[in-house]
């Protein structure tokens, strides 16, 4: 290209094209981004259905699983018993369980707990913006967080209680360093 | 023994019970009316389908909260920001005008009447430095039937190749 | 047999990347034999893609399931229809019936036009051949058909059920045919930046080629919109969604291009512009193969998600980049011939024309992109749906259908008052008549009031060209009105074949304001023997029954639809349940069309085994109205298009005084 100068019009059709461009390789980038996986959990509040909060940060020094799941989920139910089941073993031994409710609604998802007799913390994911953040695509998916607030794993699929205590076990015995 | 006041007593008891199924009835609302209200709705999960055409069973599940909602009174006003505060904005199916999405509404505005003005613009700028075209016989002048095929006649030769 | 299909494929993949560099090397060498080479390439390259194709369909026809695709597209109980039309119901598939497509138009081109341009030829071809070449690199990395799974399953998993009905069988084929087809008027517009030929010769002969795939472009979206009308069944025909709009953005700018070509020719002017739109017109095929396919925005449509969107995205880089730079290099010599002479002119109206086209364009890719644009930069990221689209493209183009009206009536260069009250005077009558009797009907709603009358204003101007043109022929050769009539297309097809167009334009227009804001709903729950009742009819339910079919089962309700009273018809609208996909049935619509109305009813679920049934029921007025202004619309093309015998002599008496203009 000789060394002429662009007109005012060319400039502004360039930058165009390029924004554009950048634009579409942004939205690719994120596409491929995947859900944070050894990477710090991101932090969020939720309002749990028997009243309270909880606030992910707070619960530094222990590990916690995020579990996303929908009434309407037909896989949800099949680990429903096997989560509440590892929930009764380790509660108040350094884990935490916090089920997170997606894209449902709310009397849907009560009697669901009723039905599988969950005593772990729940709350509605008002907004689907905790599940933004983990960029959830469906349920159920879940989250294990160690102490140090990592993802150390996440699971797209229905658990047994075997493979849920295969995974905490380790988690359990890492010091909080 | 006087039976006037208890017979007071039953019609009222009665007449309570008659009316309380009755203002239920009268609250249940009808499939159209959830319906109307479905269709300025957008499935949360799936993309672009309106609530009423969408079958997976959160939209099933939706469509009854609306029913429910309906008949405790609210409307449809009320019901639509229940929905955006559960799932997000994404269920009015098109920007809520406020933030930056309220952009989305605003530049296809400013690029058309940015451009169409730019152009016309243009146009009045060179009209201005162009001469009177040469006089020819072209619709310009109230021309009679004739007037307008020779016209014709010499735009089409004109587009010969 | 599979590994045959990925030889041809290898094949394809080196004569192609030969075409292309010998193509450009014979235009710096001066070599016409290596322009010769390049272009029996382009022959290989279509035998080879059509060997390809034949393979898949072998395999399919066969029941090789040992063939992933297959198995992942069809199964044994598949009606043969649908295992030929399963060749682009995949995502492989379809890129490859796709780049066969190419290869039928390159072929097109290589044998009638070669002779034309010579000058443009080498680059024409190593363009051509740069885009096959793409995507063969696409096909054979990522996104094989023939590859081969290590085992060879009993049966296959089926065609998406969406996917088994006539309209999907011909919806596709028509779109790719239009997609592709404008690759050619892209290659000679690259090739006329390169070698600096941009004098209005290859445009002359590239018009009327880019109406072809014009053509098939819009029969495709039109079938589109018809197979979401019937199989839907939400009572709509276009959703926004971003394959629909994916499929819009071309035909926009190449209707934008089609009309702007003609300000070129006559006066030499918006030369940028053209290049623009022609280059926009592939790109944007390109680009919302890139949208849909790569899993960037999700949509009802999409394909499964892959590994070619980084592929497409470099594609898109480099060749708008690319385009950018040649543009700049020549744009002195671009330079308009004439300039605009007065606002008021039809040469405004052109302008005006691509602006507002370039702008539902644009409205239309910021609507689609916007779940990437608001995750950019907001939390949320939001889908942008219907109700956004119809709010702002629709007035858009009720402009545009007003400037259908003005712009024949504004004559070339200026216009002064006697012309314009001469001109106007008679559709602005009418037009304003009827909205005034629209009004005394009761239709108060500003939208319905202007679309129709847009629409009459619109109509009454085509009548009134059509007229003149035709007492003009009487008066000069003593034609009777048919004959008159007749010769005023073979005198100048393209602009009575245009008007046919805008005629087939508000037709469609009638059918699409009327179905959208007239539109009745009913919806019950049913028990066999009553009815419910939607304007002037009545529906009774009869029952419910099933029927089985290849690889479906049919349950369909059996409704009688009556008026005051009397039977009009017995409706079926079903569901099919699929053996392969039980947990996605695919309601069939029972339609009952006609000029006033469409009839509309949607099964949507039935109780303890068909006692209970619910339906929703719809009356769509003016509907057909579409679907036959559609059909005015492609016919319409076609006299445009055809090929006529050329005009030898023309005998003419012009009367005196008048100055031809030459």
């Amino acid at each position: 290209m000789s060394g002429r100068k662009l007109t005012r019009g060319q400039i502004v059709g360039l930058i165009v094209a390029v924004v554009f461009l950048g634009i579409l390789t942004a939205g690719l980038l994120m596409r491929h981004q995947g859900r944070p996986e050894n990477t710090e959990a991101p932090d969020f509040t939720l309002q749990l259905y028997d009243g309270g909060t909880i606030h992910l940060a707070d619960l530094r020094g222990q590990v916690v699983l995020i579990n996303f799941w929908a009434s309407w989920c037909e896989p949800c139910k099949d680990e429903a018993r096997d989560l509440e089941e590892v929930w009764r073993r380790y509660k108040d031994k350094g884990v935490v369980f916090i089920g997170i409710n997606w894209s449902d609604t709310e009397s849907k998802a009560r009697a669901y707990l009723q039905t599988y007799n969950i005593t772990y913390p729940n709350g509605p994911d008002l907004g689907r913006r905790i599940g933004q953040k983990y960029h959830v695509q469906g349920v159920p998916e879940t989250f294990f967080v160690d102490k140090k607030g990592i993802v150390r794993k996440v699971v797209i699929q229905p658990m047994t209680a075997g493979q849920l205590m295969a995974i905490i076990e380790p988690l359990r015995a890492e010091t909080g360093e | 023994m006087r039976r006037g006041p208890y017979v007071l007593i039953v019609i009222l008891a009665v007449g309570i019970m008659l009316i309380m199924p009755v203002t239920l009835w009268a609250r249940t609302p009808t499939p159209n009316e959830v319906e109307a209200v479905a269709r300025t709705l957008y499935c949360p999960l799936c993309v672009g389908e309106r609530l009423d055409a969408c079958e997976i069973p959160l939209c099933q599940d939706m469509k009854k909260e609306i029913a429910r909602q309906l008949a405790e009174g609210r409307t449809p006003e009320e019901i639509r920001a229940y929905f955006v505060e559960q799932y997000g904005p994404v269920v009015l199916g098109e920007p809520p005008r406020k933030g930056i999405n309220w952009l989305a509404w605003v530049i296809p505005v400013i690029v058309l009447i940015g451009a169409a003005a730019y152009a016309l613009f243009k146009i009045k700028e060179w009209s201005r430095s162009s001469p009177e075209p040469q006089a020819v016989a072209v619709v310009d002048e109230a021309g009679s039937a004739e007037d307008e095929y020779a016209a014709r006649v010499e735009r089409e030769l004109a587009e010969l190749e | 047999m599979a590994d045959v299909g990925f030889v041809v494929l290898i094949i394809g993949f080196v004569v192609t990347l030969y075409g292309m560099v010998v193509g450009v090397l014979a235009q710096r060498w001066r070599r016409p034999d290596l322009v010769e080479s390049s272009r029996r390439a382009l022959y290989a390259f279509g035998a080879l893609m059509t060997v390809g194709v034949i393979v898949l369909w072998y395999l399919l026809l066969t029941d090789d399931f040992s063939v992933e695709y297959v198995a992942g597209h069809s199964e044994r109980a598949l009606p043969t229809l649908y295992k030929v039309a399963a060749l682009w119901g995949g995502q492989e598939g379809s890129l490859l019936f796709w780049t066969f497509i190419l290869g039928l138009y390159a072929v097109a081109a290589a044998h009638f036009l070669h002779e034309r341009h010579p000058e443009l030829n080498a680059y024409v071809y190593a363009s051509l051949h740069g885009i096959a070449f793409f995507f063969l690199a696409v096909v054979i990395f990522a996104a094989n058909p023939f590859a081969v799974l290590p085992f060879r399953p009993q049966d296959g998993n089926g065609l998406d059920p969406l996917l088994q009905n006539y309209w999907m069988v011909a919806h596709p084929v028509g779109l790719y045919l239009g997609y592709i087809g404008f690759a050619v008027p892209l290659a000679y517009a690259i090739a006329s930046l390169i070698t600096g030929n941009v004098g209005n010769t290859w445009l002359k002969t590239i018009r009327r080629w880019t109406l072809v795939p014009w053509f098939f472009l819009s029969i495709g979206i039109l079938l589109g919109s018809q197979w979401a009308y019937m199989e839907l069944g939400w009572g709509g025909y276009w959703a926004w969604d971003p394959v629909e709009n994916a499929s819009l953005l071309p035909w926009l700018t190449g209707t934008a291009f089609l009309h702007s070509i003609m300000i070129q020719e006559r006066r030499g002017m918006l030369k940028v512009w053209n290049m623009v739109l022609i280059f926009l017109t592939f790109w944007l095929t390109i680009l919302g193969t890139f949208i849909t396919r790569s899993g960037v925005i999700e949509s009802v449509h999409a394909f499964a998600i892959s590994n070619i969107g980084p592929m497409f995205l470099v594609f898109l880089a480099v060749t708008l980049l690319g385009f950018l730079y040649l543009l700049f290099s020549r744009y002195p010599l671009l330079r308009s011939e004439n300039e605009l002479d007065a606002v008021l002119s039809r040469e405004t109206t052109f302008l005006l024309n691509n602006v507002i086209f370039a702008t539902i364009a644009f409205t239309t890719l910021l609507g689609t992109t916007w779940p990437i644009l608001s995750e950019l930069f907001t939390a949320d990221k939001l889908t942008v749906s219907a109700p956004f689209f119809n709010k702002v493209n629709g007035p858009i183009m009720a402009g545009l259908i007003l400037l259908m009206a003005i712009c024949p009536l504004l004559p070339w260069r200026r216009a002064n008052w006697t012309v314009i009250k001469r001109q106007f005077l008679w559709p602005v009558s009418v037009a304003v008549l009827f909205a005034v009797a629209l009004l005394a009907l009761g239709e108060h709603r500003f939208w319905p009031l202007v679309g129709f009358s847009s629409v009459v204003m619109v109509a009454a101007t085509l009548g009134q060209e059509f007229a003149r043109g035709v007492r003009a022929r009487m008066h000069a050769t003593k034609e009777p009105p048919w004959t008159a009539f007749v010769m005023l297309f073979r005198r100048n097809q393209r602009r009575y074949g245009g008007y046919i167009v805008h005629l087939g334009v508000i037709i469609m227009a009638v059918g699409i304001v009327g179905s959208g804001f007239y539109q009745v709903d009913n919806q019950a729950a049913l028990k066999v023997g009553e009815s419910m009742s939607i304007g002037p009819y009545t529906l009774r339910y009869d029952g419910l029954a099933e029927r089985r079919r290849s690889n479906h089962t049919e349950v369909y309700a059996k409704v009688t639809l009556l008026k005051d009273g009397k039977p009009l018809a017995l409706l079926e609208p079903k569901r099919n349940i699929y053996d392969k996909r039980p947990e996605q049935p695919i309601s069939e619509v029972a339609l009952r069309f006609g000029w006033k109305e469409d009839f509309y009813l949607v099964l949507a679920g039935w109780e303890k085994g068909g006692e209970i049934a619910s339906f929703k029921a719809y009356i769509n007025p003016l509907m057909s109205w579409l679907w036959f202004g559609g059909m005015v619309l492609v016919f319409g093309t076609l006299v445009a298009m055809w090929p006529m015998p050329q005009r030898r002599r023309v005998t003419v008496r012009i009367p005196k005084g008048v100055v031809p203009q030459t």
